[in-house]
């Protein structure tokens, strides 16, 4: 048995199109993990994608604002349904509520303006 | 085996491995590759961890030592040497305890604990140190406790003693980074082992009321630990250093 093994796994990774979020991404795709790479920028939603699918590894480019509650839900969406599952929601990105997830309603954030 | 993670060819010291925690992260460590040395003062003990670990196919040397003692420390780490050529991993895992109160603890008590606590991890990294060098580097992991997170009346000495390795952890990190040696904390919480029972007739009281608070809702065993010792002995974490790491279900955020 390998417990680094991520076969069969599903993991989101926001911010995932670039720089540390991809570096993430490529760790848990090389032990088994697929991987929804979610942004903003298309390009380098492509880009991140064509890098990783040469690698061998699942990947789907997401494109979505996470500031936005539909686009978080679309996303989550498209992502169970390419790949059948959720399991690890990544957050790599720089604004963060202390807040219970679980629990919140987008009428408890602020509106930001995420840099990447 | 992922090559970030495979041990193969490394020789790793475990103090207080001849039991509980410490033959846990043994196993862990042998189970990709790494040949151990545990380390402990009961023979029996000794051999029936070795007997352990080559049964799962190790390559497993005990010694018997008193870490507590330099010259003990100096020998077991040259028997080390001696039957594998190197060290590349050392986890600081022996420990004792009991509970006392301060004002009762006589200097005597308080000072030989913490030599087997405490100073046992100066002894032994100190000893190590010359042969990871040769080796190009190395992995230094004391075992700690969530003690450092909380506090508790009776346990002052050993709250002193582990506080002391978190300290020792971050700036033994500092001074031995330009050797590639990492070091790093891992503080477990509650885990069943014969310093604290935690199921059969020597169940410890405090188990049931811990687990009912733990976030994973349950206690830990050794082989919780084996993920954790991996990563932190294993190229995995060669940007991992000076960090002290929380192993405990999350019973420290909520007891």
């Amino acid at each position: 048995m390998d417990i680094f093994d991520l076969t069969g796994k599903v993991a989101i990774i926001t911010g995932g199109n670039g720089g540390l979020g991809l570096g993430i991404a490529k760790g848990l795709a090389s032990e088994g993990c697929a991987v929804a790479l979610v942004g903003r920028n298309r390009t380098k939603i492509d880009a991140a994608v064509a890098e990783m699918t040469e690698l061998g590894y699942k990947a789907l480019g997401v494109q979505a604002d996470v500031s936005q509650e539909d686009d978080v839900n679309r996303m989550v969406k498209e992502t169970a349904d390419h790949f059948g599952r959720v399991d690890i929601p990544g957050q790599q990105r720089r604004h963060q509520l202390g807040r219970g997830a679980g629990k919140l309603t987008s009428n408890n954030g602020t509106s930001s303006s995420p840099s990447t | 085996m992922n090559s970030k993670f495979d041990l193969t060819g490394k020789v790793a010291i475990i103090t207080g491995g001849n039991g509980g925690l410490g033959l846990g992260i043994a196993k862990g460590l042998a189970s990709v590759g790494a040949k151990v040395a545990v380390v402990g003062r009961n023979q029996d003990k000794i051999n029936n961890a070795v007997e352990q670990l080559q049964a799962e196919g190790a390559d497993a040397l005990g010694i018997q030592c008193d870490v507590s003692q330099e010259d003990d420390v100096n020998r077991m780490v040259k028997e080390t040497v001696a039957r594998f050529g190197r060290i590349d991993i050392l986890f600081n895992n022996a420990a004792i305890s009991w509970g006392i109160p301060a004002e009762t603890m006589t200097l005597e008590q308080w000072n030989n604990f913490i030599a087997i606590n405490l100073t046992s991890c100066f002894l032994t990294s100190k000893a190590c140190f010359p042969e990871m060098v040769k080796a190009g580097g190395g992995k230094i992991i004391n075992v700690g406790s969530i003690i450092t997170k909380l506090g508790f009346g009776k346990l002052v000495h050993y709250a002193a003693a582990k506080g002391g390795m978190d300290h020792m952890t971050q700036s033994l990190a500092q001074g031995w980074g330009k050797h590639n040696i990492q070091v790093n904390a891992l503080l477990p919480g509650l885990v069943d082992t014969e310093m604290m029972p935690c199921e059969g007739p020597k169940k410890n009281k405090l188990v049931d009321y811990a687990v009912k608070r733990t976030p994973v809702g349950k206690f830990g065993r050794p082989s919780d630990f084996y993920g954790i010792s991996i990563l932190l002995a294993s190229p995995a974490s060669n940007f991992i250093t000076g960090s002290i790491i929380v192993v405990d279900g999350g019973l420290s955020l909520s007891i």
